[in-house]
């Protein structure tokens, strides 16, 4: 009875020692640094770097997200960025903080600017190009449309212009295409 | 473009396809062919319009112009120098070059793009054709080039630049001419090779020289037997023994690239790869002849063939039309019938589009003008819901699943999309054709080839944006580092320098300590002189003030000239600038406001008695002490009893802090 007993207490101690040092090992090996979710919200966001959420750029409002702060706060990706975060943070869907814009490009009126270079300091991306003194312009490929630097402008020459549509950026309209006027006689 | 061959065809293979053997594609339709209403008459000049439109912007490139408003240019004279891979384009009559603006190109949308508008004199002079009989001893890159310069693309509708299907010798086996024109009512390249077999088979020619396929495969649809009995004749007569001519049986759609080398090769092309990383390369055989003409005789590509047909046309047939004639010219010239709700469809009836005006030029790729009458095409019966008969998978030549793509292209699903290969879909109209639910099917799917492609645009840039904002941080943060570094540096160096100077001793430190005992001397010497010498500084200012104010009020009257108008601008839109900032910040402060100042003031008369109580308690002048505490208490207290209730708690426990101290510092006397 007390042998039976001993070898049931010593065979699973052996166990629980097995098992935990290969717990133990696993947990050393596989560990992961870095939070990936934060990374994969990342790339959902559209990297205006704009600040309408309250972050200082996309990444800081990824991290937001990741500990729990809403999907709903980024106007620039509008509805669909929404539906994105929602669907890889697992929670409903919600109306979006704020309304959902056009996407725009800033353009700089040349004869109004002085040359200050407050919009390039403001600028995100670095997509404002100039010097002290010199014109300013707007590398539009570049601009993501962010708006930080219409504020700091003394002159109020910065306007946000809608993009133009060129045969590149045009979308097919279901209305236009015939596909089936092909009758024969 | 350089392609590494991965499937390169066998020798049993290519003698299987020289022997004769064709094989088959899946799927496909027989649709009417409506060839006959304009394959009867030959290949007429459109003639001279009174001016021309040429579009030299390509996918939002626009190349560097060779000419101005108000040039001369005569036929065949370069308007663009060769952008990138692009091809040059030309002057296709003499004239003067009238603008340059954006006009209506021939693309679905209809939208503008730059062009230069040509006001032709009806001479139609034309530069020195350089000729060149021995192009054999030429260089191929040289071949290639003059191919570029001569501004030849794919003339069969795609529009592809034809010399970058030129940029791989050694790895081509097999030369695909592809005259199958599979699409109804076109007649264009039946008609080219029924009069011009010979210049065809000299183009071939130089394809061969450049490219050295070891078989060269003329395909034609067996619904041209006048096109395949001219080229044969042709063939004959150059005595080519390489050259094979396939005659392959009509359906649509085997003149698809893909589709036609299954048929010629009984190979597919996978997913993704260039025809030519199988060896095999594959020219319109419009193009063929561009290229003849090109070589041979030095003329660049300044017209091309078009099919006018339709019952809503006079006069149907084809065309020898100069690249950049307004469609409206040659609708006035042939007798087209205007009626209401007309229809006008630029390419074949399967694949083209339709366009809303005719103030359009031909293009390069315009192959075929079709105005139908209402009773030759009347208006599509309403669409009505997928039945998944699966009509549309059986006709599919590309093999795809279109009922699937049409249940994800309405729901925007676009990883189903890809998982389904949407982009493999060559839209070619076969399953639209066939659906008994009239669903325009190739129509979602080019909407959502368009969304997904915006979507992956929209992608590349967000990760650029992304980069550069990383980077622009990642500058700030050590331009940041430098600065620190910089001014520690700068501080030790000039603490060395006042160590070496004054033998250890900081001068400034001394300085410093001296001003502020005087400062405490000052102070406790009685607070009534310090005002006067403040009401001594206040008038001092303001004399000086008024002083300057006078000055400026002279100078401006002094200051005859006027006024720069750019100056004045930046001022006015400042002062704009300014007033809409103050409207913005009272407009959100305003509220907040007086709240704040409250506080501020609070936290002063805080900072004020915590002051005062130690400065007393470091005096520690013994008798007067309580008193003086008892009178910060005092302070405290009341100012804690004017607060407002949100700051009630924090000058409560400043209270109570001036309180405590005042206790410590009795009991300290004590």
């Amino acid at each position: 009875m007390i042998i039976s007993i001993a070898i049931a207490i010593f065979t699973l101690g052996i166990l629980g020692a097995i098992f935990g040092s290969i717990l133990g090992y696993s947990a050393l090996r596989f560990k992961v640094k870095a939070d990936p979710i934060v990374e994969e919200l990342d790339a959902i966001l559209p990297q205006t770097q704009c600040g309408q959420c309250g972050y200082p750029g996309c990444k800081p409002y990824a991290q937001a997200i990741a500990n729990g702060e809403d999907i709903n706060k980024c106007p620039p990706g509008g509805e669909a960025v929404m539906r994105q975060l929602a669907e890889r943070m697992g929670v409903e869907p919600k109306n979006l903080d704020g309304p959902e814009k056009p996407k725009l490009v800033a353009f700089i009126r040349e004869d109004l600017c002085i040359g200050c270079t407050k919009c390039i300091q403001a600028c995100p991306v670095d997509a404002i190009l100039g010097a002290t003194r010199q014109m300013h312009t707007v590398i539009s490929d570049e601009c993501t449309g962010c708006e930080l630097c219409v504020a700091p402008c003394p002159t109020d020459c910065i306007d946000m212009v809608p993009i133009a549509l060129t045969t590149q950026n045009w979308q097919w309209d279901l209305n236009l295409i015939p596909t089936k006027n092909s009758t024969e006689r | 473009m350089t392609t590494h061959p991965i499937n390169l065809l066998s020798e049993e293979q290519l003698a299987e396809i020289s022997s004769g053997k064709h094989w088959d594609f899946h799927g496909g339709i027989y649709p009417k062919e409506n060839k006959r209403q304009s394959n009867q008459a030959v290949i007429k000049d459109a003639g001279i319009p009174p001016f021309l439109v040429i579009g030299i912007e390509h996918k939002g490139h626009t190349p560097e112009l060779l000419v101005n408003v108000g040039d001369p240019v005569l036929k065949g004279q370069a308007l663009t120098k060769v952008y990138g891979a692009m091809v040059a384009q030309h002057a296709s009559s003499s004239g003067v070059v009238s603008a340059i603006e954006k006009r209506s190109d021939l693309h679905p949308s209809g939208l503008p793009v730059l062009s230069v508008v040509i006001a032709t004199d009806g001479l139609d002079r034309s530069i020195d054709y350089q000729r060149c009989a021995d192009y054999k001893k030429q260089a191929h890159a040289l071949l290639i080039q003059k191919i570029q310069d001569s501004g030849i693309v794919g003339l069969g509708g795609g529009g592809f630049p034809s010399h970058l299907k030129l940029n791989h010798p050694d790895s081509i086996q097999l030369l695909i001419v592809n005259a199958v024109e599979c699409e109804p009512y076109i007649s264009a390249d039946d008609r080219l090779m029924q009069e011009h077999g010979d210049e065809i088979i000299d183009g071939i020619s130089v394809l061969e020289h450049i490219l050295k396929p070891l078989l060269t495969v003329i395909a034609i649809e067996d619904n041209k037997p006048e096109a395949i009995a001219a080229i044969r004749r042709a063939v004959q007569k150059q005595q080519l023994s390489n050259i094979v001519i396939r005659t392959i049986p009509t359906r649509y759609p085997s003149g698809s690239e893909k589709q036609l080398i299954e048929i010629i090769t009984g190979r597919q092309t996978p997913i993704g790869k260039h025809p030519s990383e199988l060896g095999i390369v594959m020219h319109n055989v419009g193009s063929v002849f561009a290229i003849k003409e090109a070589i041979l005789d030095g003329k660049p590509l300044t017209s091309r063939i078009v099919t006018l047909t339709g019952d809503a046309f006079s006069s149907k047939g084809n065309l020898s039309v100069r690249i950049g004639t307004p469609i409206q010219y040659l609708l006035d010239k042939y007798g087209f019938n205007n009626q209401p709700s007309q229809k006008l469809i630029i390419g074949g009836p399967m694949m083209g589009f339709s366009i809303n005006h005719t103030d359009i030029p031909v293009t390069k790729t315009c192959n075929c003008i079709i105005a139908p009458s209402p009773q030759e095409m009347p208006d599509a019966p309403p669409e009505v819901p997928c039945i998944r008969c699966g009509e549309c998978a059986e006709v599919c030549p590309a093999l795809l699943l279109p009922q699937q793509l049409l249940w994800y292209a309405k729901s925007q699903d676009h990883n189903k999309l890809a998982e389904y290969n949407l982009s493999s879909c060559i839209e070619c109209g076969a399953c639209a054709y066939v659906c008994p639910s009239h669903i325009p099917l190739v129509k979602y799917y080019r909407v959502a080839k368009a969304q997904i492609n915006s979507a992956e645009e929209q992608a590349k840039k967000a990760e650029i944006a992304r980069i550069r904002f990383e980077q622009r941080a990642a500058r700030l943060e050590q331009a940041k580092i430098d600065r620190q570094a910089k001014h520690k540096e700068a501080a030790e160096k000039r603490q060395q320098q006042l160590q070496a100077t004054n033998g250890g001793e900081d001068l400034i430190a001394a300085a410093l300590a001296r001003a502020k005992a005087k400062k405490q001397a000052l102070a406790q010497d009685g607070e009534n002189a310090a005002d006067d010498t403040k009401k001594e500084t206040i008038s001092a200012a303001v004399a000086r003030v008024q002083v300057k104010a006078k000055k400026q009020a002279l100078a401006q009257s002094s200051e005859s000239a006027p006024k720069d108008a750019k100056k004045e601008a930046v001022a006015a839109a400042i002062a704009r600038a300014k007033a809409k900032k103050q409207a913005l910040a009272q407009d959100s402060e305003s509220p907040a406001d007086d709240a704040k100042k409250e506080a501020v003031a609070a936290a002063i008369a805080r900072a004020k008695a915590k002051k005062q109580a130690l400065a007393q308690d470091s005096e520690s002048a013994a008798d007067n002490t309580g008193l003086n505490n008892t009178e910060a208490v005092d302070a405290a207290t009341q100012i804690a009893d004017n607060r407002q209730p949100a700051d009630d708690r924090k000058a409560k426990i400043a209270a109570a802090i001036a309180k405590a101290k005042a206790q410590k510092a009795a009991q300290k006397d004590q």
